[in-house]
């Protein structure tokens, strides 16, 4: 078969991520140097009888399943996808469905990583094993923060002073405001995030 | 995600992946190492 593209597209999408990388909203984990491949779960869904006939590989044109990125930062933003303190741009191959808003991938890896600071963990401790694991992916990472898009590391030069230092220092900021208000609780910037739906998206 | 409805679908085979592992076969995890056994005591010589 010939490819309609010899470069893989790239999209924006949103993770969660711990101390042990990154992860889908549905939970699904991305995994350091290795693509994410979608695979349909309409047949566990489906039940067995209706599932002989509708397995196929994802992403199925008249499925739901696949990765999902959206086309435009615009559309990035429109669905809300900012508050859950870490997106980037993705790269995407294999069969790919194009939508009016975005994409449905086959496979995937992120190309890139912004850290908002509304969705960083609050003691420099968990923020230094969260972005340890982060650097795994090779990603080039920044923070977003007073307006401005901060490098952190870097694939050719590992981490940057003026991201280290924003880190300290909105750490820094957080703990001062929360022993203020007489909060010292383990929960991170901007309070307890909505769950999500995400039972087709990967 | 909304992504609006399905337009097309094209093949995308990059020339330079941008993973090692391409196909995102699951990782298999190395053999973990069997500890030798405890080589038997020397047995003492019985003395009558």
């Amino acid at each position: 078969m010939i490819p309609d593209y010899i470069s893989p597209i790239v999209g924006y999408r949103v993770w969660t991520w711990d101390t042990t990388g990154l992860k889908s909203l549905c939970g699904e984990r991305w995994h350091p140097n290795q693509s994410l491949a979608a695979r349909c779960r309409a047949s566990a869904i489906l039940g067995r009888a209706k599932a002989t006939n509708d397995v196929h590989d994802a992403p199925y044109a008249h499925c739901t399943c696949g990765i999902y990125a959206a086309k435009t930062l615009h559309h990035f933003g429109s669905a809300g996808c900012e508050q859950y303190g870490i997106h980037g741009e993705v790269y995407l191959w294999g069969k790919v469905v194009e939508h009016e808003r975005g994409w449905r991938a086959q496979l995937a890896y992120p190309k890139n990583l912004f850290l908002s600071s509304d969705g960083l963990p609050f003691t420099l401790a968990e923020i230094r094993l969260r972005v340890q694991a982060l650097t795994l992916y090779g990603s080039d990472i920044f923070v977003l923060g007073n307006g401005e898009t901060i490098p952190l590391w870097t694939r050719s030069s590992g981490f940057d002073p003026a991201g280290l230092d924003y880190l300290t220092e909105i750490s820094k900021e957080s703990y001062v405001r929360r022993k203020r208000n007489g909060i010292l609780e383990g929960r991170p910037r901007g309070g307890a995030r909505t769950g999500r739906s995400c039972s087709r998206a990967r | 995600m909304q992504i609006g409805k399905p337009l097309r679908t094209v093949i995308v085979e990059p020339l330079e992946l941008p993973v090692s592992d391409p196909m995102g076969k699951p990782v298999t995890d190395p053999p973990v190492p069997q500890p030798e056994p405890a080589p038997e005591p020397e047995q003492a010589p019985v003395t009558p």
